[in-house]
């Protein structure tokens, strides 16, 4: 069984749609179970690697390893719950062509093993997204996805000029080889290349001074689409952003500088939200932020915190899969995303959903989000990095402002309208949430699994 | 005497201050100009001077295109590094897939809007 | 991450959790699972054995009593509420995870706190302090603790003042005594906690002299009384404790007893002000009854069971020669009858200002956690060595030696001892005497056509004053300039402020997020620019 399969089937579905318009949205629930299985039965086996045509460093590579898989299979959980949770909606199917290519390009970025196929599944992905955002076709859309055509071309014009810069002084486009060879190249010109790369990667994923684009960009999509870029395309960029950089070799300077500016961004970006009156802004911000916390993570050279980001990057895909789900719902109800929504509903099922949701990203128990965070302070900690650990402390401390004051308003009295939530919504806003319950009482063995994955995003050398 | 003009390291600087030329004229576009179009095709303008530079700098003057044909019947390392052109032909493709969604973009916007300024996007933004 | 101990402490806790618990649920008709909740995380950080696991007890017990109070606060107040636990929480958390980092381990019994090097030790302190003073409303973190305790509904602010707001005097004993040991705190930061608790108790006693409300004085007052426990723990050796558990057991019954009373006043006469009660005595005699026993507890006189607490913390101050203290202490416990006397008079005595017909029925239930609460003052005011008796396991476990007493009937201290049951012995006897003499006389006086009838007072009110003049205790002592200073000043604009300057960065730096596209392409290329100059290396 190749490792092309999960680039290829999806992409298969999406193109061969004129043939089974109607039917699109099962095929692509029945495609991401069989990926799913696929996924399963490498389990034994890892790491996998494929050569595609020629043998290296010709050709094009495809690697599976732990922290590959990982990632595979939490994509195409997310996928498959989303597409549940869409299967009933037909006036809305046309979503599905887009979310199997985001699908395929996005496996694609995670598996590649040398950097120009990543530039292409980078590209694939990009354009997905772009069209994914104007869903809508209205105003606020197009707007919104030709902004983000700027910031893409932007990101993938320093892209090229890194890879370029790599081949023109290397050689090679295999992942390993440039990795071996990376520390030849003399200073200026590393400086430049690893720039390039940060800027082109950093602007997909999401840090501090790149990331300006980001929260207009959630306004202008639906809350499905925002929910697959919160859930699925901010993390693929982040696996990609420290894959690289563990490959290529950075040494504490860099990381350091990756830190400092994850705790600006979460700062920044949790203290932007309090004033903010729109609630997918108000998601995005707290996106954006957790992606500060999961760079302050990454960047420490601690495994214990590298595992509690692993950790919390599958939390945080399927806690804002799950809340943005849920604003989904309020908007089909209200027509209105204003923060004056949550005081005019009067669903206790949807309330018990946002207060999981809300308290599993503050951190608090017994929910997964506290063992996140608990693993990261306490590998943050054994670094001596207590300004750190003070800091996220303390803009948890703000984060909880906006968040509950989300919760208090709808406990508020007042008119209140009552919301009609059908069965298999119902059924899939649960199974988020009880998971996220699971993890936060019996986290053992998904810690371990982290673990391996930490292990093999690090590189074991570098630990 | 135009022999001394046929060297690589001439060609090569000749390649790179040429591309650098249209990066910065790309550059100013991008950053300057106010109509949708305009940036777009700076864009364009930009990616065609990273091309020219990565083909160029892969140049030599005494290699020969990497094709077989009548007169060079096998693969030899007089050939020039054909990865780069393949890289370079997969990105033009790129670009103009790229460069086709944001037309359909910016007349579908159009159309709505009647709109063909950046400085005059404010559909999205936080109400104060 | 779980794990649990039966230890004496957590006996006693859970004890006195149950009680609160187990005589208000059958009051409660909606929000069931989420006091089970609150009820399970408390035991939770009870018993926990593992730091772990009482932190996430701990946060629980914020949650879910957040939830249950969110429906019947103001917005602002259950903000207040939140921020302040989570902050404390989040304290709560640098401190455990700053003791990990330096003994490797969460459990209690493998912590060395020797091996956190000095540097480090107060800080660790300082948060855990930051925790206990916020859960007990110690100034200056009591600013979420009078509205919440206000607007919440009247059972549920009983729940908060009996054992919530003990949850913090269980974190210091188990924390600072436990784990930390005592010997390695140095007693300049004790010294500090000492003084905050007791110019909290002056402070929130004189507030509570001037509030108008019925709930906002006992709010008031738990503030003072918990700051009594503070003040007296920090005598970090066996007396110390023996006083503040002590306090702490009079403290919660008395409180549940004091906010159930209340609670039955504003469910018979649906005012909750005391300037439109009074005179319910003659309705409602056994409430009085039950409010009196209350108020000799909170005061701590004789013969019940709050004077045995009392003279606890006074010996044990005495003792460790912290005079100041002890004076300032003696003040604050002097002037508390003043709020005493004036939640008794106001409510009861004095003329009639709501119509009989007007009030609703009293259910029974409302009766049962009086009179457990009462029945536990009077048994501890016979037998105050009884408590002595079930400290001494706690005492032991926590590596103290155990205090000898002779019989039930003494209470002894290092200084003095009282005889319980003959105090009670004695007031019993001069009661039953009054009694009898007044009955007797009953049927020879003669009573007054009205008691609005004034002709033999030597003023003449106006129209519009108050003729009852129990509600109106505290406005002289404004003037007052020590009073007057206090009761005129609050921590609410320092708050205030801290909340205005996040907002106002908050819209400062949303500005980022709303610059045009090409401004952030400018950005981006100012960056590269000033990244490749720096350089990598």
């Amino acid at each position: 069984m190749s490792l092309l399969y999960f680039v290829i089937l999806p992409l298969l579905a999406s193109f061969l749609t004129p043939f089974f318009r109607n039917y699109l949205r099962y095929i692509s629930l029945a495609v991401n179970l069989m990926l799913l299985a696929l996924s399963f039965s490498f389990l034994g086996s890892l790491p996998i690697r494929e050569s595609i045509s020629f043998d290296s460093p010709l050709s094009i590579a495809f690697v599976l390893d732990s922290a590959s898989l990982f990632f595979i299979v939490l994509f195409l959980s997310i996928m498959t719950l989303f597409s549940i949770y869409a299967i009933r909606d037909k006036s809305r199917k046309d979503i599905f062509i887009l979310t199997n290519m985001l699908l395929a390009s996005v496996s694609g970025l995670v598996l590649s093993g040398d950097i120009f196929n990543i530039y292409i599944f980078f590209e694939i992905a990009s354009i997905s997204a772009y069209i994914l955002t104007s869903l809508q076709k209205d105003k606020e859309a197009y707007s919104g996805a030709i902004r983000y055509m700027i910031m893409g071309a932007v990101a993938s014009i320093f892209l090229l000029i890194g890879i370029m810069t790599i081949y023109l002084n290397l050689g090679t486009l295999n992942l390993v080889t440039i990795g071996e060879k990376f520390s030849t190249i003399d200073n200026q010109i590393k400086s430049l290349t690893l720039i390039s790369l940060f800027i082109g990667f950093g602007i997909k994923a999401e840090i501090f001074p790149l990331n300006f684009w980001v929260v207009d960009i959630y306004q202008a999509s639906t809350n499905r689409v925002n929910a697959l870029f919160s859930s699925v395309l901010s993390k693929a960029y982040i696996f990609l952003f420290f894959h690289i950089a563990y490959i290529l070799g950075v040494n504490i300077k860099i990381l350091s500088f990756l830190a400092i500016l994850g705790i600006i961004s979460f700062g920044v970006s949790e203290i932007s939200a309090l004033s903010s009156k729109n609630l997918k802004r108000v998601f995005a911000y707290s996106t954006l932020g957790q992606i500060g916390v999961l760079f302050i993570a990454l960047s420490s050279s601690s495994i214990v915190a590298t595992t509690g980001a692993i950790f919390l990057i599958a939390l945080h895909a399927i806690t804002k899969l799950m809340l943005f789900l849920s604003l989904d719902i309020l908007e089909d109800r209200f027509s209105s995303v204003n923060i004056d929504i949550f005081k005019k509903f009067n669903s206790l099922f949807l309330i018990s959903i946002f207060a999981i949701g809300f308290l599993s990203l503050l951190g608090v128990p017994p929910f997964g989000g506290f063992i996140a965070k608990l693993t990261i302070l306490e590998g943050l900690i054994t670094k001596s990095e207590y300004i750190l650990v003070g800091a996220i402390l303390v803009i948890s401390l703000i984060e909880a402002v906006y968040l509950f004051k989300l919760l208090g308003m709808s406990r508020e009295a007042g008119e209140k309208s009552s919301l009609d939530i059908p069965i298999l919504k119902r059924g899939v806003l649960s199974i988020m949430a009880l998971s996220i319950i699971y993890l936060g009482i019996f986290p053992e063995l998904f810690l371990q699994i982290c673990k391996s994955v930490a292990l093999a995003l690090v590189g074991v050398d570098n630990v | 005497m135009l022999d001394s003009f046929n060297q690589t390291q001439f060609l090569h600087s000749v390649i790179t201050i040429g591309s650098l030329l249209i990066f910065a004229i790309g550059l100013v576009g991008v950053l300057i100009k106010k109509n949708l179009f305009k940036i777009f095709l700076s864009f364009a303008i930009i990616e065609s001077s990273l091309f020219i530079y990565f083909i160029g700098m892969h140049f030599e003057v005494e290699k020969v295109a990497p094709m077989l044909t009548d007169k060079v019947t096998k693969f030899s390392t007089n050939m020039t590094d054909p990865v780069p052109q393949a890289m370079i032909l997969t990105t033009i493709v790129i670009g103009i897939a790229v460069l086709a969604l944001a037309l359909s973009f910016i007349i579908n916007y159009f159309k709505l809007t009647n709109n063909m300024r950046v400085d005059d996007m404010n559909e999205l933004g936080d109400e104060k | 991450m779980f794990s649990f101990e039966i230890t004496p402490l957590g006996n006693l806790f859970l004890a006195l959790n149950l009680a609160v618990f187990g005589s208000l649920i059958f009051m409660k008709r909606e929000n069931l699972a989420l006091m089970l909740l609150l009820f399970l995380s408390l035991s939770t950080i009870f018993y926990a054995n593992n730091l772990i696991t009482l932190f996430i007890g701990w946060e629980v017990m914020s949650w879910s009593s957040y939830f249950i109070i969110v429906k019947d606060v103001k917005l602002k107040t259950a903000q207040k509420y939140i921020i302040f636990n989570l902050g404390a929480g989040f304290a709560l958390l640098g401190a455990i995870v700053l003791i990990y980092n330096f003994s490797g381990t969460f459990i209690y019994s493998d912590i060395i706190f020797n091996k956190v090097p000095i540097p480090f030790r107060t800080p660790i302190y300082i948060l855990l302090f930051i925790t206990i003073f916020v859960k007990s409303g110690i100034i200056p973190f009591h600013y979420w603790v009078i509205d919440t305790y206000k607007e919440a509904e009247d059972i549920f602010s009983a729940i908060l003042s009996a054992i919530i707001s003990k949850a913090g005097i269980f974190l210091f004993i188990t924390l600072f005594i436990k784990i930390i040991g005592y010997k390695y705190i140095e007693t300049n930061l004790l010294d500090i906690v000492a003084w905050l608790g007791v110019i909290t108790s002056i402070v929130a006693t004189f507030k509570a002299i001037s509030q108008n409300s019925l709930k906002r004085l006992l709010a008031y007052s738990s503030i003072a009384q918990v700051g009594y426990i503070v003040t007296v723990l920090t005598i970090l050796n066996s007396s110390g404790l023996e006083a503040g558990l002590y306090h702490t057991v009079i403290h919660t019954f008395v409180k549940l007893l004091l906010f159930v009373n209340i609670a039955s006043i504003i469910y018979i006469t649906k005012k909750d002000k005391f300037s439109e009660l009074g005179g319910l005595i003659y309705s409602y005699p056994t409430l009085f009854i039950m409010l009196l026993i209350g108020i000799i507890g909170l005061a701590g006189m004789p013969p019940l069971g709050g004077f045995s607490s009392k003279f606890l913390i006074y010996t044990t101050l005495l003792e460790e020669k912290k005079a100041l203290l002890l004076v300032a202490i003696m003040f604050s416990s002097a002037s508390a009858f003043l709020y005493c006397y004036k939640l008794i008079y106001g409510i009861y005595l004095g003329h009639s200002k709501t119509d009989k017909k007007e009030h609703r029925k009293l259910s029974t239930l409302y009766y049962i956690p009086q009179y457990i609460a009462s029945l536990i003052l009077i048994v501890l005011g016979f037998l105050p060595s009884l408590a002595i008796e079930i400290f001494n396991p706690i005492l032991i476990s926590l590596g103290f030696k155990p205090t000898n007493f002779s019989t039930l009937f003494e209470l002894n201290s290092n200084f003095a001892s009282f005889n319980g049951g003959a105090i009670m012995a004695i007031f019993i006897a001069i009661f039953v005497v009054i009694l009898l003499i007044v009955t007797s006389i009953k049927n020879r006086t003669v009573k007054t056509r009205d008691k609005l009838d004034i002709s033999y007072c030597g003023e003449v009110p106006n129209p519009n004053s108050n003729l009852h003049y129990g509600y109106g205790v505290g406005e002289e002592l404004r003037r007052v300039s020590f009073i007057g200073f206090i009761l005129k000043n609050s921590v609410s604009p320092y708050w205030e402020r801290v909340l205005v300057v996040v907002k106002e960065s908050s819209i400062f730096l949303k500005r980022l997020y709303s610059l045009t596209i090409q401004n952030v392409g400018v950005v981006t290329i100012i960056l590269f620019s000033i990244l490749l100059y720096i350089g990598v290396e």
